[in-house]
């Protein structure tokens, strides 16, 4: 058992999980607005993160410009992705039931680990610019500068989302289609539509999350798997079908993460996060926000 | 559903016969160390195998488990850790029912709080969550389990590649006359009840929680059992090794693959991949996984109800059976157009569950 | 001379390989209200789902202001406007009222820019779900939903409105209420296809009526001639002399 030395390194355990948890809520908000619409368990959504990662670090390997350019970049870039994604593979499976979509989710996933791995080799990867390493000193306590950008893009995108489906039309026709698909095709929405869009954002929302991860550690191929597994936790403890939720569950995992691993040991970190998951499951299962994963 | 269950009745009896006594010949024929063929067939034996187990909870009880890799894992620590500690031998048949029977228990122990309490992704999910936290618990076990370089048996006892054969042959049949028996019992009713409608189900007086363990846990056995068998072959057990996702995914592969819920779909499936998984190994070493990952998502795209459907004629996995647009792909009924059934997921929603 | 809104001819409709509608015909006039009536299983909720566009006929056809609607997808049809209030309303209960009628003009940008008209109008005609405008659709009670699926229905400003049992579950003065309401709404002009299994009260108002019995068009007429009819009267009102 290590003994907490002194309050100042507590805290920088605090900062660094809360904002490492950050990338968890980001990649959480994309799969929570997919599950939550579609009920499908996107488990590739990591697998969209480290393909976001490579291409961050290739764009700056080649052009030596700014990454965090990769930010906006991107964003269309894996909108369309997304929206592809659910055109080409899911809308025709989407009637066949959960499995199957399950099955798929997992196969796009080790189609596109294994296409990095060949493509760009196993290897870790990472990118640094000259900022990444800067930071925020108060006191004793650091706080990186990339992280805290995280941090704010990852309240930022939770916000938009947030208003987007309270205050747009369309946002609301992906609340009523989730509630209602038939009722909401009554009225003229396409639930074609409302998949490929809450996919397409979903997505994006990967991508942005890819990006931080590039700029924040090093990545592998294989690296989206944990990934996903941690952003359904993260969905989890935030309540199936709450956004703002997601992310906050995402923030607190990291938290947990980041506090077992100081309190216990570093290689129980995984497990650490899978155990929350099974409690929460079992315990409580609205997570903060949500809607019940009882049996009804 | 007026065909006759395939391969049933007395000259089904005796196709089946004939066929284990042709495949109990081949390592007489064929020479066994050298034949490629019978290590092909004996990795196709566990396929089979973990398959049916992953079928029986999941297509037949509709418990969609992600974690049968616990039950492999377990199985194969359980014989590992019991040689290297002296207490059983090589291919010791205590050690092998043990396993099993360890991998059953914990499927019991586990399976108490997950099936019921939670609704059907969500125990896929729980499934999975345990599995990783399995992984790293025996990961991190050190002494006990040998961390993360696992445990290594003494290779030198090798007996050729008869035993393993043989062994895993019988484990497959064994598997299949349980499930083909259990299936046809009211245990096996029960099941499909609580499929098709737990409240149903239960409201008719079907134990839901027993049931389901009972599913879940004889699934966790056969496939501790080819842990175990997978322990005596490689002789060398590590966390990375059988608690890979791996194990975990491809009974759910190869069972949606042939037709889940459907009794010879799981073997279809697992002799259909075992084939692409080798020859694309063969051929291809470098785009093996590649074209496997590209194999599964243009399965499921195109052949959601299995390969089984399309040999039966549509007749193929029950609760797929209702989703009329896809019947009539192939050319079942006249339901007009096929419609863009991304919203038939609410209607669908209210009939699964 | 009264104009033929819509058309059903000689329709045939499955579910998977079970036959629903036999060889129906029926057909609605403009400005006017038909009833189907029958039993329960008699197929006049797959009536709608099949003018709607998400079971389509295996054969015949279905014409709507002459033009065909068969093979069109549902979102087409609602464009074309015809508005379907299904059984049991399937309101997004969790969306507040006021998003519920919103997603009603959804379908057209047209619909959206008279967006506040339509508003204005439902709530001319339903008061009450004005004062509700921020509760969850899901906290009013049976009477209010109703009345609050037939104003999402109206907001796309339907040409022919089809409701599906809107009195199921209903008590008897909402039902009464809800039957007003109907000859109101045939008053604003707007065309009205009526399933039902209230067969008095439906007949009381309908134009004319179509009598469903196990996929079989058996019986039709204008209302009072039916209610007159000594062999429906027997049948479906169980008046035995």
């Amino acid at each position: 058992m290590v003994t907490i030395s002194s309050l100042d390194v507590f805290i920088q355990v605090i900062i660094n999980g809360t904002l490492y948890g950050c990338i968890y809520g980001l990649a959480a908000i994309g799969l929570s607005l997919i599950f939550g619409s579609m009920q499908i368990i996107f488990i590739a959504q990591g697998a969209m993160m480290v393909l976001a990662s490579y291409f961050t670090y290739w764009f700056f390997t080649l052009t030596s410009i700014d990454p965090l350019l990769c930010f906006i970049l991107l964003l269309p870039v894996f909108y369309a992705l997304g929206a592809i994604i659910y055109r080409v593979c899911f809308k025709r499976v989407a009637r066949a039931g959960k499995n199957p979509t399950l099955l798929l989710a997992f196969g796009i996933m080790v189609l596109f680990e294994r296409a990095m791995a060949l493509l760009w080799s196993p290897d870790t990867r990472s990118v640094t610019t000259d900022y990444t390493t800067m930071s925020l000193s108060l006191g004793n306590i650091n706080i990186s500068y990339i992280r805290l950008l995280v941090f704010v893009i990852g309240i930022a995108a939770t916000i938009i989302v947030f208003l987007f489906l309270k205050k747009t039309m369309w946002g609301k026709a992906v609340r009523g289609s989730s509630e209602d698909p038939h009722a909401a095709a009554l009225l003229g929405i396409s639930p074609v539509k409302v998949a490929t869009l809450t996919f397409a954002i979903g997505i994006s929302l990967a991508g942005v999350a890819g990006v931080a991860v590039a700029m924040s550690y090093p990545f592998d191929p294989y690296f989206g798997f944990i990934f996903s597994l941690k952003a359904l936790v993260a969905v989890a403890i935030g309540g199936m079908g709450s956004v703002g939720g997601a992310f906050i569950g995402g923030v607190l995992l990291g938290l947990f993460e980041s506090l077992g691993s100081y309190l216990i040991s570093s290689g129980w970190a995984d497990a650490i996060s899978y155990a929350i998951f099974l409690i929460v499951l079992i315990f409580f299962p609205e997570g903060l926000f949500g809607r019940s994963a009882k049996k009804v | 559903m007026s065909k006759q269950p395939f391969l049933s009745g007395k000259k089904g009896v005796l196709g089946v016969i004939l066929l284990i006594i042709f495949l109990s010949a081949l390592p007489i024929v064929l020479e066994a160390e050298e034949s490629y063929f019978i290590y092909f067939l004996y990795i196709s034996f566990i396929y089979i195998t973990v398959a049916q187990g992953w079928n029986l909870v999941a297509g037949y009880a509709g418990q969609v488990s992600l974690g049968q890799h616990a039950f492999f894992g377990i199985g194969a620590y359980v014989t590992a850790m019991s040689w290297d500690a002296g207490l059983t031998g090589y291919l010791d048949p205590v050690a092998m029912f043990s396993s099993g029977a360890i991998a059953a228990l914990l499927a019991v122990i586990i399976g108490l709080p997950l099936l019921g309490k939670l609704r059907d992704d969500y125990f896929a999910l729980g499934t999975l969550g345990f599995a990783e936290i399995l992984r790293v618990v025996f990961i991190q076990g050190k002494d006990i389990t040998g961390g993360p370089i696992g445990i290594m048996l003494p290779s030198g006892r090798y007996a050729g590649m008869t035993p393993y054969y043989y062994i895993s042959l019988g484990i497959a049949v064994l598997t299949l006359v349980c499930i083909w028996f259990l299936i046809r019992s009211r245990f096996g009713l029960g099941f499909v009840a609580i499929r098709e409608d737990e409240q149903a189900a239960e409201a008719n007086g079907i134990p839901l929680l027993r049931s389901k363990i009972l599913a879940f846990s004889i699934g966790a056995f056969f496939t501790g059992l080819c842990g175990s068998l997978t322990a005596y072959y490689s002789f060398h057990i590590h966390p990375g090794g059988v608690f890979t996702l791996t194990w975990g995914l491809l009974p759910l592969l190869m069972t949606i693959l042939g037709g889940i819920g459907t009794f010879w779909g799981p073997v279809i499936g697992a002799v259909l991949l075992a084939g692409v998984f080798e020859l694309a190994n063969m051929w291809m070493p470098e785009l093996h996984t590649l074209i496997s990952g590209l194999f599964i998502v243009l399965v499921t795209m195109f052949m959601p109800n299995g390969v089984v459907s399309l040999v039966k004629g549509g007749d193929g996995p029950p609760f797929l059976y209702r989703i009329g647009p896809f019947r009539s792909l192939f050319g079942q009924s006249n339901t007009g157009r096929v419609s863009d059934g991304a919203y038939e997921n609410g209607a669908e929603n209210t009939i699964q569950r | 001379m009264e104009k033929k809104l819509l058309s059903v001819e000689n329709v045939n409709v499955f579910y998977g390989d079970a036959q629903a509608i036999w060889d129906v015909s029926f057909h609605v006039n403009q400005g006017a209200i038909v009833a189907l009536i029958g039993a329960n299983g008699a197929g006049k909720s797959t009536a709608l789902n099949m003018i709607s566009g998400f079971n389509p006929p295996a054969t015949g056809r279905i014409l709507y202001e002459g033009k065909s609607l068969n093979n069109l997808p549902p979102e087409e049809i609602v464009n074309r406007g015809i508005s379907h209030v299904p059984e049991g309303r399937r309101l997004f209960k969790r969306l507040t009222v006021l998003e519920n009628l919103e997603l009603g003009a959804f379908n057209s940008t047209d619909s959206r820019k008279r967006m506040k008209q339509s508003l204005e109008e439902v709530f001319r005609l339903f008061p009450k779900l004005e004062d509700r405008i921020n509760q969850p659709a899901g906290t009013l009670s049976g009477g209010e939903q109703q009345i609050l699926a037939i104003g999402r229905a109206m907001m796309s400003q339907p040409k022919l409105l089809m409701l599906d049992e809107p009195s199921l579950g209903l008590a008897p003065q909402i039902v009464e209420l809800m039957f007003d309401i109907i000859t109101q709404l045939r008053e604003k002009g707007i065309t009205i296809l009526l399933v039902e299994q209230n067969v008095y009260q439906t007949l009381r108002i309908s134009d004319y009526a179509y009598v469903l019995q196990t996929g079989h068009l058996k019986m039709e007429g204008r209302g009072e001639e039916l209610l007159a009819d000594p062999d429906f009267q027997k049948t479906f009102l169980g008046m035995v002399y």
